[in-house]
């Protein structure tokens, strides 16, 4: 790359993108804010934001839509999805939790809520593979997506008393005298300051400062009687501090919000490239000034040039829930929609598996998605869609948006706009069927 | 992800390490070395693991018949010595393990004897813990890993490469597979490792070929496009040479059962060059509380035919010496029989490893009897298990073991060390 890189310029970087002549409101900056902040969007979808400007897009996927994919009334869906997930067949087990929440990503009006909730929950990172209660997990995925694009501040004190968190990290009898550092760790190196920011004496304070507190059938409760109430010496403060007064303690430190900033440059910018510190400042300290507002660092993400940089496109390789979610809503699979505990299933084996992470660090993401086991379960579940003629019929959908001339072209404009090369464009063609083949199993569309 | 583990993803990314498969001229073989796992020397050499779910009685499967206590602690459940596959003066294999007595006697055979712990649990689930994870501590790290997840750690595949491991099998990885650089998969048919295309054999060849033509590398491609485009057009070919070794093997030569049919996928990706060098699979059944004769018969045989099938397979194939098959379960059982005709849970027992053992037969002394030997009615263990870990990690694999079974575990001289 000759041109001078976006990132060395924070000023430029954030200030917010405007189109102009040579750099315009087009097809290909529609669909990119789409595959970042949403999942894929229609062809209906793109053209209506292609017309409306990035001003009124970015606005809708900050507030969500007024309906559902499926005609619902917005809180209305929220209302029936929470039925849903409490539902019978949710209530004792994994798979049922799984796909009610792939169902309400394809149908969402809020799609970039969900797309943080999904953020929250590899931050937050729990598995019901050692929780083992379902109930557990939905009520913390609630708690995730009501503040997934609100208060951080919330969301961190509320988790210390989250029992699926508690359970997970073996926290459930914190007694004095025997304090448990489980907790303490990994609030610090995970979910707020990150490692190199706290010493072990930090650690064995704070953990002190979390007794007390105790997951009884399935309820966090605190006995007074098992908290130690001695000082505490944590980050170079002093006091008898509980639970809460770390978490304040946490959320004081600047590398706090320069720690969340960083996830979500990776989250909306790049996997690959790593921000100098004075490009993420900005946002670290807009997030901080907020009083941690998780959607004031996320607007300013989303309405920046640097987002809208055609460098920073396909930076990212999407997460296998992303890749399924995104390819259903684009190729407008909804009625019926495929039956979400097979996809459930088919992101099992493209290496995510909702409500299952594979540690208290999440999912590792990036290139770590990609292997040959999870490459093939791409393909395959490509294939699968595309042999469900009674769901997805390829030929329909471009005669349904006036391309049946020309479907390769349909296709590459719905899935990946400007991703292929010349020559590699050439490549693609075909019929319908054979086109969107061609496009859902290219290494570009991987790429987020 | 850790700053590290990102930064060396980076890099491997920038350093374009990986090599590019182009179409189909290179044989699996070839291909394979440039594309095995991460981990390093003895290069080829593969470790197939099988786990014996439930506590197997060690005394009914190496039984010694020449022993007084076993005549005296087992009456009902005591196994005729005529019908024995002799070892030696003293002990023989269970009735139904004569395939296994054939391959001590070609000697590909080896049986650690009275192997365990100290402090033995009879939890299944926390002496299982304590097995796969080769700790035997309680502090919060211990089960973040397992060992051989610990191995893999210790040399992290690069991004592209073939899975390091593969659990073949239903439900999730075990926990000795667990590694925090890497999510093992796991596998219950090898359909998921194959391009599920339709149509008539030339529809799907074109499918294949226009596919592979739009990940075929191109020249301005950044090192992430770069790196999705060689892992695809890897796969590709990982998938379209496992269909080229399935179709070959239409008639199956193995024996009708689950445990055979998931060591028959093992070693057709062997066979089908995968730089996939550990396998993990399960055999359930063995908590045998009550009426285990039969029960316990039905299952060594399964163990048996099925471990000498595929050992028949890889020998027919010329990989038999490349590949190593331990053995093993969470404990053994009592001593005496309890009042149900059945036995309750214990502690040492024998370990299995197949391949080219440096001595066949048995290894180490049958543990004691009488009732001083014993521990609480047990039978004590003289070879701590992580000697065996060690030699599969250290000798077969070329993986220091100190670092994942501790220090001052010798290696049991089982198997032949890898030139490293």
């Amino acid at each position: 790359m000759r041109t001078p890189s976006p990132l060395h310029d924070p000023d430029r970087a954030w200030s917010r993108f405007e189109p102009t002549g040579p750099e315009p409101w087009d097809l290909a900056r529609v669909a990119h804010l789409h595959r970042r902040a949403g999942f894929l969007a229609s062809w209906e979808a793109l053209r209506r934001d292609l017309d409306a400007g990035p001003e009124e897009s970015v606005s809708r996927l900050l507030e969500g839509e007024a309906v559902a994919l499926d005609g619902t009334p917005a809180p209305e869906f929220e209302r029936l999805m929470d039925a849903l997930a409490r539902g019978p067949g949710t209530a004792g087990e994994g798979p049922g939790l799984q796909s009610a929440w792939l169902y309400r990503m394809i149908f969402s009006p809020h799609p970039l809520r969900e797309r943080m909730t999904l953020f929250w929950h590899d931050h937050f990172a729990t598995s019901i593979e050692k929780v083992g209660d379902a109930r557990l997990m939905r009520r913390q995925n609630d708690l995730l997506r009501r503040l997934a694009l609100g208060s951080f501040d919330e969301l961190l004190r509320a988790i210390a008393r989250d029992p699926a968190m508690l359970v997970w990290l073996d926290a459930t009898a914190n007694r004095k005298g025997r304090p448990n550092e489980n907790y303490a760790r990994e609030v610090m190196e995970l979910f707020s300051i990150g490692r190199g920011h706290y010493t072990e004496r930090d650690v064995r304070e704070a953990a002190r400062a979390f007794t007390g507190t105790f997951v009884l059938r399935g309820t966090y409760r605190h006995d007074p009687r098992e908290f130690d109430g001695g000082e505490k010496s944590i980050l170079g403060r002093t006091g008898p501090f509980d639970g809460e007064a770390v978490a304040g303690i946490l959320l004081d430190r600047p590398e706090c919000a320069r720690f969340l900033a960083r996830k979500l440059f990776r989250l909306f910018i790049s996997e690959v490239e790593v921000p100098p510190d004075e490009l993420i400042e900005p946002v670290a300290a807009s997030y901080r000034e907020s009083g941690y507002d998780s959607r004031v660092p996320v607007e300013m993400i989303l309405r920046s040039r640097l987002f809208f940089d055609p460098l920073m496109r396909r930076r990212r390789v999407k997460s296998p829930v992303e890749f399924a979610v995104g390819t259903i809503r684009a190729l407008e699979i909804l009625s019926p929609t495929v039956p979400t505990d097979e996809l459930a299933r088919a992101c099992g084996r493209m290496g995510q598996s909702l409500f299952a992470p594979p540690s208290v660090a999440g999912w590792d993401g990036g290139p770590a998605w990609i292997n040959t086991t999870t490459t093939l379960a791409r393909s395959n579940a490509v294939l699968a869609l595309l042999g469900d003629a009674r769901r997805f019929d390829p030929e329909s959908l471009a005669a349904r948006h006036g391309s049946s001339g020309d479907p390769a072209a349909f296709f590459v404009d719905l899935l990946a706009q400007d991703a292929f090369d010349r020559d590699v464009r050439a490549r693609i063609r075909g019929s319908a069927r054979e086109a969107a083949l061609l496009v859902l199993t290219a290494p570009e569309y991987q790429l987020a | 992800m850790s700053t590290h583990r990102r930064d060396f993803l980076r890099s491997s990314l920038a350093a374009s390490t990986l090599v590019s498969i182009g179409g189909s001229t290179i044989p699996g073989f070839l291909a394979r070395s440039a594309r095995a796992a991460g981990i390093p020397a003895g290069g080829d050499r593969i470790l197939v693991v099988v786990q014996l779910l439930g506590g197997n009685d060690g005394l009914n499967t190496v039984v010694p018949h020449g022993i007084d206590g076993y005549h005296r602690n087992r009456r009902r459940l005591r196994l005729a010595e005529a019908r024995l596959h002799r070892l030696d003066d003293e002990i023989g294999l269970h009735p139904g393990m004569g395939r296994m007595a054939e391959l001590v006697e070609g000697g590909r055979l080896a049986i650690a004897q009275g192997v365990g712990y100290p402090n033995p649990d009879r939890s299944h689930f926390r002496s299982m813990e304590i097995w796969e994870t080769a700790r035997l501590d309680n502090r919060p790290d211990a089960l973040e890993a397992g060992w051989l997840g610990r191995s893999l750690d210790q040399h992290p595949p690069r991004p592209g490469e073939d899975t390091p491991a593969l659990h073949i099998g239903g439900g999730r990885s075990p926990l000795a597979m667990k590694a925090r650089s890497v999510a093992v998969p796991s596998l219950e048919r090898l359909d998921q490792f194959k391009l599920q295309l339709a149509g008539s054999e030339g529809e799907r060849r074109s499918a294949r070929e226009a596919m592979g033509d739009v990940a075929r590398p191109d020249r301005g491609d950044d090192p992430l496009l770069g790196f999705l485009r060689r892992s695809t057009l890897a796969a590709y070919e990982s998938s379209r040479r496992l269909e080229e070794v399935v179709g070959e093997s239409a008639e199956s030569s193995y024996p009708n059962y689950d445990l055979a049919r998931r060591l028959e996928q093992i070693a057709r990706i062997i066979k089908a060059g995968f730089g996939t060098r550990i396998y993990y699979t399960r055999q359930d059944g063995y908590d045998t509380h009550a009426n285990q004769l039969d029960p316990h018969a039905a299952l060594l045989n399964e163990l048996s035919d099925s471990l000498a099938a595929f050992h028949d397979d890889l020998d027919k194939a010329g990989l038999a010496d490349r590949v190593a098959v331990l053995v093993f379960s969470e404990f053994g059982r009592r001593v005496g029989e309890n009042a149900s005709h059945g036995t309750d849970h214990g502690a040492a027992a024998p370990v299995f490893v197949v391949g080219p053992v440096r001595q066949a037969g048995l290894v180490g002394e049958h543990p004691g009897l009488e009732e001083a030997d014993l521990d609480e009615g047990d039978l004590r263990f003289h070879t701590d298990f992580r000697r065996v870990y060690a030699a599969m990690l250290g000798h077969w694999l070329g993986v220091p073991a100190a670092p994942i079974v501790g220090e001052g575990f010798d290696p049991l001289p089982l198997l032949p060390e890898s030139r490293g």
